[in-house]
């Protein structure tokens, strides 16, 4: 017999490794015949004429592969308790893969589905598994891949991805340092279960335990390896989480005397581990902190602060604490986040370490331009606000959030609050231009949100009522309910599709005034209008809508706004 | 038999219905009679294979060399007796619902 080309020889070690991939009954039992058979098929090929006969031949046994793996590790073996077959399994792994896998298409929308019924169908699955068939080690490993694949679509959510200690850059990072222990656990009910099913007293042999105690033993030594590698895994799996929280904690560098970019604090309790380590950022302009870290200076690098700086930056810490203080006696209305400047001063140490510090920083500038509105100077308002938007948008270009990048845009939605605000009092011409020229500068996640706020204080800035629509409120709901999304950005978009439309004759059929009632969203009229052909539900906020009519003129004036 | 046979099992004991083949001699069988219609690669062949062995409608025939193939041993199959009953079964049906396709389309 002719020995069989390189080519065919390396199709063939490959399909053997394939075959590795089946039970291993069946491969004792069908693996060398497989292999045998592909020789064959393949010996024939290279007879043929055809050129390509014996990649095809490889593609097609290949091809095969999976499903036919899939069918045989998914078939329950026979049970010595009259459930011969539990196909029930098969399908709902099948189920629960198809949820994951979907979750992954579309993670805006099935997100937390796959996660929520990952959890469930897990417990059940191996429970109920390791009940009928005294076998779990595959339905595990099944389990564990959906439950990841659900998982995945996490990495999408913004607000999901805060990191604990700086180590968890990057999908790998938040996998490690925020699932692990998650997956982890999944190995304790396998080996308490195991344990169970091994030491089985009273309880255990009655409810638990299947087999007899021959049955038992046998289970048992053919199991004795997975046991071991769960074991080993499961260390792994807890040293991988471990190892960086407890470094991270032993280094804590808030802990002690605190020197961050040159700024030194002294006595920080080691009670806050959540702090990213900066070390270098660009910031325009100027920002005032409570610790006046960023105080009238451009904030290069630690290299630049010397004692005179942090001398400076002190006292500017103690002005901004007396201004503060001053400010937590105002009305809370005007105090965007009350709460949180009351209740986390320890965040103040942090300043741009992380997302809230610098929500912080950024409402008491905004405070500071409320306050200037309120004694009637406008333009120092729009100043103010125009700097966080400023800063907004190089914090969102600097990296530093590599997960929260929706924060920046808070603030800046915040910061067109005031704009919008101030317009009413009036602003010159100078500021306006100024306004508008910040209006597109912030793009990152929620974009569509941030375009929408933009457009609220694009009207308020053409002298129009504000009706109906409150940008901020969409910010709340993107920011932390991922299904509010959809509907935020659709809005977004539909904003900007009527912008676009504006510059065409505006027509507005006199039955359509007044078509929409009070308890209408502003959301639904303008899905109507653009003929999606559907209604949207918009329950979470009840503002009471504006017509079509006034939809599109503000649109068209929104638009003029912006082209000159 | 309670439940029918899929076509991929009804091909392979078609292609065993007159004598005993090895893996390979069955997949080129099931290809000659479906007109190369159904092609069976190894994955398909020996799943459907083990099913058949575990239902008891095939059975093991030993094992030896193939002499248009070379000298390696092969395994052999042939039907059992309950498989030729249910092939036979599924012939009947089958040309039941052909006798009956016919006839109304005619």
């Amino acid at each position: 017999v002719k020995k069989l080309s390189p080519q065919s020889q390396s199709y063939l070690r490959a399909f053997k490794g394939w075959l590795r991939w089946y039970p291993a009954e069946f491969q004792t039992r069908f693996g060398g015949e497989m292999l045998q058979l592909l020789e064959d098929q393949l010996r024939d090929a290279e007879k043929a004429d055809d050129p390509y006969a014996i990649r095809e031949t490889y593609a097609h046994a290949v091809i095969e592969l999976p499903l036919s793996i899939a069918r045989e590790r998914l078939s329950v073996p026979l049970s010595s308790h009259g459930i011969s077959q539990w196909r029930a399994f098969s399908y709902a792994y099948l189920l629960f893969a198809g949820v994951a896998a979907l979750g992954f298409i579309f993670p805006d929308t099935l997100f937390g589905i796959p996660v929520s019924s990952g959890f469930f169908a897990a417990g059940a699955l191996i429970f109920a598994s390791w009940k009928f068939t005294g076998r779990f080690a595959t339905s595990f490993f099944l389990v564990v891949l959906g439950f990841l694949a659900g998982l995945g679509t996490t990495a999408l959510v913004a607000s999901w991805g805060l990191d604990s200690n700086g180590f968890a850059y990057g999908l790998l990072g938040q996998f490690l340092v925020y699932w692990a222990p998650i997956i982890a656990a999944f190995f304790v009910p396998y080996l308490v279960l195991f344990w169970l099913k091994t030491h089985p007293g009273r309880f255990g042999r009655k409810v638990l335990a299947n087999l007899s105690p021959e049955e038992l033993e046998a289970w048992t030594a053919a199991n004795a390896r997975k046991r071991r590698i769960a074991i080993r895994t499961a260390w792994a799996i807890l040293a991988i989480v471990a190892i960086p929280n407890a470094y991270g904690y032993f280094n804590d560098p808030y802990g002690g005397d605190v020197s961050s970019l040159g700024l030194v604090v002294k006595d920080v309790p080691r009670d806050q581990n959540s702090y990213y380590v900066l070390e270098s950022v660009e910031l325009p302009g100027s920002v005032v902190g409570p610790n006046g870290s960023l105080v009238n200076s451009k904030y290069v690098s630690g290299a630049d602060w010397n004692e005179a700086t942090v001398s400076a930056q002190l006292a500017e810490t103690a002005r901004q604490r007396a201004r503060f203080a001053e400010a937590a006696a105002l009305p809370a209305y005007e105090i965007p986040d009350r709460d949180q400047l009351l209740n986390s001063p320890d965040m103040w140490l942090t300043p741009l370490h992380d997302p809230e510090p610098t929500h912080t920083l950024s409402d008491l500038v905004l405070l500071d331009g409320r306050r200037a509105l309120r004694a009637g100077d406008a333009a120092y308002a729009v100043d103010r606000a125009l700097e966080v938007v400023s800063v907004s948008k190089a914090v969102s270009d600097s990296d530093v959030f590599f997960s929260e990048q929706s924060l920046p845009l808070r603030e800046e939605a915040k910061a067109f609050e005031l704009i919008a605000d101030a317009a009413k009092a009036g602003i010159d011409d100078r500021q306006k231009a100024a306004v508008i020229a910040a209006l597109p500068t912030v793009s990152r996640l929620n974009e569509d949100a941030n375009r929408a706020m933009r457009w609220e204080a694009a009207v308020q800035l053409s002298g129009l009522p504000k009706r109906g629509f409150d940008g901020a409120s969409y910010y709340g709901y993107a920011l932390f309910f991922p299904y509010a999304y959809q509907p935020n950005r659709t809005a977004g978009m539909l904003i900007s599709k009527v912008a676009a439309d504006a510059a065409a004759p505006l027509t507005c059929p006199a039955d359509t005034a007044g078509q929409y009632g009070a308890e209408s969203s502003w959301v639904s009229v303008y899905l109507t209008y653009n003929g999606l052909g559907k209604e949207f539900s918009t329950y979470w906020y009840g503002k009471p809508s504006i017509n079509q009519c006034a939809v599109l003129a503000q649109a068209k004036t929104v638009d003029e706004l912006l082209r000159n | 038999m309670a439940q029918h046979l899929g076509s991929q099992s009804f091909a392979i004991l078609l292609a065993l219905s007159d004598g005993e083949r090895h893996g390979y001699d069955i997949m080129r069988q099931v290809a000659l009679d479906s007109d190369h219609r159904l092609a069976l690669g190894p994955a398909t062949l020996y799943t459907s294979l083990k099913r058949l062995l575990d239902d008891g409608l095939l059975e093991e025939a030993g094992e030896r060399a193939d002499e248009e193939m070379g000298d390696a041993r092969r395994k052999y199959y042939r039907l059992s007796n309950v498989g030729k009953n249910v092939l036979a079964e599924e012939a009947d049906r089958a040309k039941k619902f052909a006798h009956l396709a016919h006839r109304r389309l005619a």
